[in-house]
């Protein structure tokens, strides 16, 4: 394997286990909150990771401009998800607090207000 | 062209698709179920369309760039013309859900209810309303014509009556 | 197994387990949810085939768009579906067995997947698959057919292949076959005694087919082979558009302000929808006018150009929106999209050829009036798919007064 595909390896390894660590957050945390914080972070960050490693392996010359042109939309795509991912968490997480959602705590289980 | 089981297994699975999305339209009384439920079983459809369009070791079917005539790409292309047809598909059905969807507001103004039964209900119960009111009404219509001559003969007395007084009308 | 098959599998099985958990649960609000998951799941299912047009499309018109609508309904409608009395209705049950029984029973008649032999890949679309862009021997746009060359003779399958120029080497109007060159596709059906003939260049065409020369062969077929069926399609939508304000739309009483809670005073959502919007609607733009190019067009491209005033929307408020674009302004584009679609076919009428025959267009070179026709089709799709999807999503959110 050459050195850019080891790169992309390693990568989206990453990617794919900071997901999965996401998803078992999704099933076994307590409530509402909980579950968007794992879901939610490890959502922006994870698009980032495996996006980046398929930089390596796009094919294409690296020396010319026209070579880049796939590369750099990848990285834009990068981009925009890193605004976008956070902003749609923050949205859902605000719509839960405004309407009265009550987080969990170890004495009282929270959910919705009585 | 001899077909093994692993070779079309794959459409069996996109018939069970198809199946799941009927079942919704067939069993569940809730209008909104009943119109995602066709949605699925719309993109069942599309899914064994294009499932048709494969070809092995082929790719999309773009022209990759071209240098002096020649293509870069020297392999076979998927076939395109299911992907033409399913992409005009997918947006008539986005069409349908939307009328659905106009439908079912105006239904719940109308009846107050969006379950498929209890609109039956509500249906049945102003049939049933509007033919005792026919049958009420059609009974006074009986009840007026049978009493028709006992008040043309009151009439014709009164007249009679009148005729014999002549000064009495002025 | 082919990488295809397995991926297939895998991801089928997602798919599968989400349209279960739409039909069983009772919220419908997380019913919508699980349909926009189904439908991007299906979009990585057709990327998987290779069928980009196909998933992008599917990935923002049932992604988002759909979506939005179901959403925009619920706020009217209750939250949860009634509890039924038995789990499973039986009838229904049988019902589905048995249809599904019979379409297995007929799919054990189908090529396997990925054949490439399928009867499906032979007769018209080699034909019309085998174009280049550049051609070989660098003459653009449609030849004339060679003398004493008939169009109708050619296609008979006795085994005997008529219309074929005797000189093999005969290179001035002729482009090969990508296809052939592999020996994939056989054009026509094998009988024996008859020679495959790998010619399936452009000469064997009929004289009046109407495929296109653009890179993307969708696009090419669907404005050209398929010219009717799109321009009709784009009247589908105009009729959906219509039916909604029909059903929906109210006379404004006096003095009955528009009620709606705009979320300017979301700090964070107001900062960012102002920064994302202008690059949403450029790349409505960009990829209805990339369409011929690459995967995109007229409807992906309509779906976003509408999700981009739709945002607008949700966080500023439908009175703003009204200020930017008006009701009387969005219902007139409705109209000019499908007026643009049947006007470039009847200009084409004016310029002498045949009624959306884009070659007409530039008679000097036919390549290039096929490309400008159809990216003037594309526009007339793109402008009624986003106006009719923002007059839907704005007929749906309407306050209802009782």
């Amino acid at each position: 394997m050459a050195w850019n595909e080891i790169v992309c390896t390693i990568f989206l390894a990453l990617g794919c286990v900071v997901t999965l660590t996401g998803s078992v957050g999704l099933v076994r945390m307590p409530d509402f909150y909980a579950r968007l914080h794992t879901a939610g972070k490890t959502d922006s960050l994870a698009q980032l990771l495996i996006l980046f490693g398929l930089v390596f392996v796009t094919p294409g010359p690296v020396d010319e401009i026209g070579g880049w042109l796939i590369r750099v939309k990848l990285l834009m795509v990068g981009m925009i998800l890193i605004i976008a991912a956070p902003t749609a968490t923050h949205a859902i997480t605000k719509a839960a607090h405004l309407s009265g959602l009550k987080p969990w705590t170890k004495t009282d289980p929270g959910g919705e207000p009585k | 062209m001899t077909a093994s089981v692993l070779g079309i297994y794959n459409y069996w699975i996109y018939v069970l698709l198809m199946m799941i999305g009927l079942y919704g339209v067939i069993a569940k009384p809730n209008l909104i179920k009943q119109a995602i439920a066709l949605g699925l079983f719309q993109t069942g459809i599309f899914l064994y369309y294009i499932s048709m369009a494969v070809i092995d070791g082929g790719t999309a079917p773009v022209w990759t760039t071209i240098q002096d005539g020649a293509q870069k790409f020297e392999g076979p292309y998927d076939n395109p013309l299911p992907h033409v047809l399913i992409l005009t598909a997918i947006v008539v059905s986005v069409s349908v859900l939307a009328v659905a969807l106009a439908l079912i507001i105006n239904i719940k103004r109308r009846y107050g209810t969006i379950e498929a039964d209890e609109i039956d209900e509500i249906d049945q119960a102003d049939r049933l309303a509007e033919y005792a009111a026919g049958q009420a009404f059609d009974a006074a219509d009986e009840a007026e014509a049978e009493a028709q001559p006992a008040i043309r003969a009151a009439a014709a007395a009164a007249a009679h009556a009148g005729h014999a007084h002549p000064g009495s009308h002025v | 197994m082919t990488t295809i098959v397995i991926i297939d599998t895998l991801l089928l099985l997602l798919v599968t387990a989400t349209a279960i958990a739409i039909i069983e649960v009772r919220s419908l609000y997380a019913s919508a949810m699980l349909t926009s998951v189904y439908s991007l799941l299906m979009a990585l299912v057709w990327v998987n085939m290779h069928s980009m047009d196909v998933a992008f499309t599917e990935a923002a018109v049932g992604g988002g768009i759909s979506t939005i609508l179901l959403i925009g309904t619920l706020v009217h409608l209750p939250r949860e579906e009634k509890k039924l009395k038995k789990r499973l209705h039986a009838p229904a049950a049988i019902t589905c067995a048995l249809a599904g029984a019979a379409l297995i029973y007929g799919t054990l008649d189908m090529p396997n997947f990925g054949d490439p032999m399928a009867p499906i890949h032979h007769y018209r679309v080699p034909e019309m698959m085998s174009q280049t862009v550049g051609f070989i021997n660098q003459t653009k746009g449609k030849q004339p057919a060679p003398e004493g060359f008939d169009p109708y003779a050619y296609r008979t399958f006795n085994g005997a292949v008529q219309g074929i120029p005797k000189d093999p080497t005969d290179t001035a109007w002729r482009e090969t076959s990508i296809i052939a060159q592999r020996g994939i596709m056989v054009p026509q059906v094998l009988t024996p005694g008859h020679e495959p003939h790998h010619e399936a260049g452009h000469h064997l065409h009929p004289p009046d087919d109407f495929n296109g020369h653009i890179p993307n062969s969708v696009t090419s077929l669907l404005a050209g082979y398929r010219g009717y069926d799109t321009m009709f399609e784009t009247t589908v939508i105009f009729t959906a558009g219509v039916s909604l304000i029909m059903l929906l739309r109210r006379p404004r009483r006096e003095g009955e302000a528009q009620k709606s809670a705009p979320m300017t005073d979301q700090v964070i959502l107001r900062v960012v929808t102002k920064m994302s919007i202008p690059f949403i609607l450029l790349f409505g733009l960009y990829v209805i006018t990339h369409g011929e190019l690459g995967p995109g067009g007229g409807f992906q491209g309509g779906v976003v150009l509408a999700c981009g005033f739709i945002l607008f929307a949700l966080v500023f408020g439908r009175p703003a929106l009204y200020r930017v674009l008006p009701p009387r302004v969005t219902d007139v584009l409705t109209g000019v999209g499908v007026l643009i679609y049947s006007g470039t076919g009847a200009a084409c009428l004016f310029f002498g050829g045949k009624f959306l025959d884009y070659s007409a267009l530039n008679a000097a070179s036919p390549g290039e009036g096929e490309a400008l026709g159809m990216t003037l089709v594309e526009y007339g799709v793109g402008i009624t798919v986003s106006m009719v999807m923002l007059t839907i999503f704005n007929q749906l959110a309407e306050e209802q007064s009782k």
